[in-house]
Formats: structure tokens, sequence, C-alpha cells
């Protein structure tokens, strides 16, 4: 830490005031009971949370259904598409872990995760719906339209040398071995 | 810190490694679960306040160049390529500096580092604090190549930050912990920051808004 290029750093008994550059600062912990700081806590938890909207015609029963089906990415697929023998990390050829499937998946479904759509929400579904309409429309219109190219890429040149700067090869490497560097370990 | 990247191209300046994002329209974010039915939400216009470029831009302004610019500086990149979509069709793509970034966020193009360089340092000294509010929780050893990159082994500590007003507060538990020995402890940390200007007291807008203040 430093002001104006000279080291800084003092504490204040439990309190801790930092002083950098024109910037000075203060961390405090707090002489509150257990439960006033979970209380504290929840409230803070309640304010940054965000409920999802109900699809449209979907129940909060049939919503755990969907909810334990969702699959992002598609990572659970690919999982279930390998070959029995699979072992993880551990590689070919060694004792084989199944994977787990969506059945053996322990369900986080929470009702409370959901709540009915605000007004906004269902703006936004009303645009959406009214987008398909457009969609089919314009496809229907570029159907059999020969591809419009507005411009060619300019030629990638990987190694710059006229003005002395290095090559993409060369700054990725540095870069590589700079993070590798600054990786936490074990 | 880490920050994977992306992408280089050589025409760019400095380093010339940029960052790619993609970036889904604004239903399909603030409808997650209903992704499929805004698959067919359309950007019609470059302005105006639905299906728009416009709005994109500002809703990334507001909720995303932030932590973009802060990954770009630590991945010591020049900006990002965002392609905005709606998970079936890709509007379009945009390129943005790391100096636009700034310029949206705090009113200048040369201001976001000194932001950047101050938010990690406090950022460090609070981490460094609520490590210890549970030394038997963690365990770290400093490395030689980053003085304050620390590994941790096994047990985690859990923080949720909540900036109210000029105060900032941060609440610390154990990850793990044992029913039978009463209710989770929970270290409840306040921050507050002050800006001065010339020694005297200003606020945060006008400090990072005086060039070379915040050095």
């Amino acid at each position: 830490m430093y002001v104006r290029h000279s080291p800084v750093r003092f504490h204040l008994a439990d309190d801790v005031l930092v002083l950098v550059g024109d910037l000075r600062w203060s961390i405090t912990h707090t002489s509150l009971s257990q439960e006033e700081k979970e209380y504290k806590l929840s409230k803070a938890r309640e304010r940054q949370w965000r409920a999802y909207s109900l699809p449209p015609g979907v129940s909060v029963e049939e919503m755990e259904e969907i909810w334990n089906q969702l699959d992002f990415g598609g990572k659970q697929r690919r999982l279930e598409e390998l070959p029995e023998t699979y072992s993880g990390d551990s590689g070919p050829g060694s004792p084989s872990t199944p994977p787990s499937s969506v059945e053996e998946k322990e369900s986080t479904f929470d009702p409370s995760f959901f709540a009915p759509p605000s007004k906004n929400v269902e703006l936004l579904r009303e645009l959406s719906t009214k987008g398909k309409a457009d969609m089919v429309l314009m496809s229907e219109m570029a159907k059999g339209r020969p591809k419009l190219i507005w411009g060619e890429p300019e030629a990638y040149i990987d190694q710059v040398e006229s003005d002395g700067m290095p090559t993409e090869t060369e700054v990725v490497e540095a870069l590589g071995n700079r993070y590798e560097e600054a990786t936490p370990v074990d | 810190m880490r920050s994977q990247l992306d992408c280089h191209d050589p025409r760019l300046p400095g380093t010339g490694v940029f960052d790619l994002k993609t970036r889904a329209a604004l239903p399909v974010r603030m409808d997650i679960m209903n992704y499929k039915q805004h698959s067919t939400y359309l950007i019609r216009a470059l302005q105006g306040r639905l299906e728009s470029f416009e709005r994109e831009y500002h809703d990334l302004m507001r909720s995303a160049f932030l932590k973009y610019s802060f990954q770009a500086r630590i991945g010591n990149m020049d900006g990002i390529l965002v392609a905005h979509h709606n998970t079936a069709r890709i509007f379009g793509f945009r390129y943005i500096p790391l100096t636009e970034m700034d310029a949206c966020l705090f009113g200048g193009e040369d201001r976001g580092e000194a932001v950047f360089e101050k938010c990690v340092l406090l950022l460090e000294e609070i981490l460094m604090d609520a490590i210890g509010t549970f030394p038997d929780q963690v365990r770290f050893k400093r490395r030689t190549v980053a003085p304050f990159l620390l590994t941790l082994y096994k047990k985690t500590i859990r923080c949720l930050f909540e900036t109210r007003g000029d105060e900032l507060d941060v609440f610390v538990e154990p990850e793990d912990h044992e029913e039978s020995k009463g209710p989770r402890p929970i270290v409840h940390i306040v921050v507050q920051s002050t800006s001065y200007i010339d020694g005297n007291h200003t606020d945060s807008e006008s400090a990072v808004a005086k060039p070379g203040a915040c050095t």
C-alpha cells in the first residue's frame, strides 16, 4: 500500500483503517448478536433473490418435472452417451464407474424458485410471439434468394515483422506462460 | 487471479487479445425458464425501448460492462466481441474496446484503470480479513510468484456481499458446519470508504473524474 509512493499500512484495534493514495477505507467487525446477524443475512439474501417466472400454462407441480429434466449445455446427455467403460478422469481401460443418470440425480427443485410472471415479462412474451410470425415471413421471403456477401474478410496475418511487434504465436505463448505461473496448484 | 484468453488479432492495439461474449436478448435473460418461446424475439431496430440494439447496449452498460472490463483488464485484453442472439438466431456482432466500456462506466476512457486497481486492493483486504475470521476453516500458503495469491485447501468459507448506501456489508460463514455444535457462526463485516482530492473529502464520482487523483 502506498501514499504518494511511500508504503503505508496501519491497524487500529479490531478495525483496519488503510490509507491508499486518495482513498481511505475501514473494515470493521460488528458486535451484533448471532440472532441479529442471522436476521440481517436472511434479509440480504431476500433482497438478492430473483424468482424465475413460470412459463405459460405450466403449474408449479409441472415445473418440477421440467426442472428435473433441464440439461443446459447437454452435459447430462453427453454423460449418458458415453460408453459404459467410461471412468471419468482415470482414463480408458481403468475400472468402470458408470456416470450418474437423470434418475439417480437428487432433485434440487424448490417451489419458492418460481413466481407468476410480472407485467414486464408478459409484455416480452407478447413481443416474442409476434416475432415468431415475422420470422416465418422473413424466411419465406428469403427462400430461393442467393446468399448475399457484403464484404470479404481481410487476409489474416500472423507474422507482423515490419514494425517489430511480436507475432500472435509469441504473444499467446507469453501470456500462456504467465497465466500458468499464476494458476493455483494442488 | 486469472482470465481466460479467447481470441487474438494482431490488428488490435496492445496484446491484441480480446474476449468473445454471447449475449442473449432481453426476454431470454429476464425469463430464462421460457427461453424457447423467446427464441423468436427479434431485434428490429437500432434505437428504441424494446427490440433494439440500443436497449441491448443499455443493459450491457448497466449489468455487464463492469465485470467485462475487469475480466479484460485481468487478461490484459483490448476489448470484447459481443454476439447478440435469441438462442436461435444471431442478430449481429459488436466489438467493444476497453476504452469504450470505461467511457460508458466512468465518463472517461482513462478512468477505469484506477478504479480497477482500487477495487482489487480493497477486495484483497476484505478477503484477507474474511479468511482471518475462521482461521481453523481455511489453510493457505503464499506463493512466491504472487504474494496475494492464496491456495485454499479442503475447507471453504462463504461470503455474501451487499452494498447499502455508502457501506458494504459482508457476511462470512464457514461452509462446513455441524448442526450439533449450534447455529452456524456468522461474522458481519462493514466496509466504508471515503475519497479525497488534495486532502479534501469528496464524492467518489469526483475522485474518479479528476485526472491523476486516484493514483
